[in-house]
């Protein structure tokens, strides 16, 4: 009955969230910025939109990175003011979902750690939506053991919990194949930042879907299916990436350490898991998806990874882009009901969304291209809320 | 005679006519709350369709008459010197038959009718499904509505 007691609780966050729902930039609003000359322009037109407090300080000409910087620093200033105003469960699940920014900020450490790039460490900019106390002092970690690194450092940041249960999940494979404590060290140290974003993507997700599960019925019923779309579009991203990676796409590693990387949860699992482990190629992943109609429609244009042509034909969408358009559509109709956490997680993705759309067309801006250029036209799909208008 | 000699018999039959009142109002206030909220998502994004979709409130607001109708009938067998045990079960029979028939409809309605709603700002010809499956749900109370009315007599 989350018409009686919803808005006892989550009755301001909700109304923040519909109000800020309306700070969306606008198709109008894109088509004037794809008009703009240069940059100066665009971003005198962006200081028209919400962005105006984050972007009059900047000198202009205002670059690319910069205007990706600040709109960031305002989703995540957007973000806070959330959830310093949430009641504890809306609270518990916006912490975990800003866990995902966590994440990716401490791969990207680890991974300039591992480089000893000291340029990078220097420019080293986190996501603002990752932040936690602490941050900073993983980069003065100076260490040569990565090991080390994972156990003393990163236990205690808020994500410490999944590099935990990362170590934990080695172990016990090393136990299984009776290897050496030294051994696993080496391969926990081995491993690629890519390899262990993804890993660790995939605890966070199906510990969300476990948070989403105790929610009351319909934030549960928006947020499982918004989730399992979520974890479907990266089983599916991971075959198709691993399609022209020729050692995840041996028999023998497409069960076992390709398998690891896809999420345990959405549609797909478990009664496609098996199928989908036997995909090698674009043909075999299309049939592993046959029963569900959108995943179809996804991968029906999409190039086939062993045909070098198709994959540089410019005309074809990305599975990226096309994955986020379908996206697009669901999170948008995640604002139509009432009395539910998942216009909160919709709202992020949107705001994503409309950040890479508005730094895509500020990097067209800038790069002077031929306006005939198909570039040029890549947003139109991607405007949040774009399918709930007139056609 | 004395004053009171009908009062435990008039307790039931009173309860009757409260349970069929106070009941299928809940029914109708669920109905109407639930859809209301549908229309409300919806017709931020669909405003012609408003009015197509205020069905479902209209139905909802029909269960509540039942519950009144049957209350008012009710009222008007339960005297207070000729009124016998027989009279007062059957009278608490026929509310609650009406009230609780009308609660379970008005939800049924709630629901289909927030859920349709929106569905249909998306996708036009599910209307028709829509209106089918709340007259369904709507005769669910009327069901109620008839055994009550015949218990009443």
């Amino acid at each position: 009955m989350e018409l009686l007691t919803f808005n006892v609780d989550d009755g301001y966050a909700e109304a923040l969230i519909r109000g800020m729902r309306m700070s969306f930039i606008r198709k109008e609003e894109y088509d004037a910025l794809k008009d703009c000359a240069s940059l100066g322009d665009a971003k005198m037109l962006l200081e028209e939109t919400d962005y105006l407090p984050f972007l009059q300080n900047e000198p202009s000409p205002c670059q690319p990175n910069v205007i990706r910087a600040r709109m960031k620093e305002k989703l995540a200033k957007e973000f806070e003011h959330m959830k310093s105003n949430a009641a504890p469960q809306l609270f518990n699940f916006l912490e975990k979902v800003s866990h995902k920014y966590m994440i990716d900020n401490v791969v990207n450490m680890i991974e300039i750690i591992k480089n000893k790039d000291i340029n990078r460490k220097r420019q080293a900019q986190p996501d603002p939506l990752g932040y936690f106390r602490g941050i900073e002092g993983i980069l003065r970690f100076e260490s040569d053991d990565i090991a080390e690194l994972y156990q003393i450092v990163l236990i205690d940041t808020p994500v410490g919990d999944y590099f935990q249960r990362l170590l934990e999940d080695i172990i016990k494979a090393g136990a299984m194949q009776n290897r050496s404590i030294e051994d696993v060290h080496r391969q926990l140290a081995e491993i690629t930042p890519e390899v262990l974003r993804i890993s660790l993507k995939k605890m966070w997700l199906e510990d969300l879907f476990d948070l989403a599960k105790q929610l009351n019925g319909i934030s549960k019923e928006i947020l499982e299916d918004l989730i399992k779309f979520e974890a479907d579009c990266m089983t599916i991203q991971i075959i198709y990436n691993s399609i022209s990676n020729e050692e995840l796409n041996k028999p023998a590693a497409r069960e076992t350490d390709r398998k690891a990387l896809c999420p345990n949860v959405g549609y797909l699992y478990p009664e496609y898991e098996a199928q989908l482990s036997r995909a090698f190629d674009i043909t075999t992943l299309r049939a592993a998806v046959e029963s569900f109609p959108l995943y179809i429609e996804m991968l029906r244009n999409v190039a086939d990874p062993a045909n070098e042509e198709e994959m540089n034909d410019p005309s074809r969408k990305t599975l990226d882009d096309i994955m986020y358009e379908i996206g697009i559509k669901k999170y948008s109709l995640a604002f139509d009901q009432q009395f539910h956490y998942g216009c909160f997680y919709a709202y992020l993705k949107l705001k994503e969304q409309e950040i890479r759309n508005t730094v895509w067309l500020c990097e067209m801006v800038s790069m002077q291209l031929n306006r005939q250029d198909k570039a040029w036209t890549k947003y139109e799909k991607l405007i949040p809320f774009s399918c709930l208008r007139e056609p | 005679m004395t004053e009171a000699t009908v009062t435990t018999q008039a307790f039931f039959g009173f309860m009757g006519v409260s349970s069929a009142l106070v009941f299928a109002n809940l029914g109708a206030a669920y109905g109407t709350a639930k859809s209301g909220v549908g229309i409300s998502s919806m017709g931020v994004i669909k405003p012609e369709l408003i009015m197509k979709s205020i069905i479902p409130v209209v139905m909802a607001g029909v269960l509540g008459i039942y519950g009144l109708i049957v209350a008012v009938i009710l009222v008007q067998k339960i005297n207070d010197n000729d009124y016998s045990f027989y009279d007062g079960y059957k009278h608490l029979a026929s509310g609650l038959c009406c009230g609780l028939s009308s609660l379970a409809a008005g939800m049924a309605i709630g629901i289909v009718g927030d859920a349709g709603v929106r569905a249909n700002a998306q996708q036009d010809k599910i209307f028709v499904g829509m209106i089918l499956i709340l007259i369904f749900a709507e005769a669910l109370g009327l069901y109620g509505l008839i055994i009550a009315l015949i218990l009443s007599q």
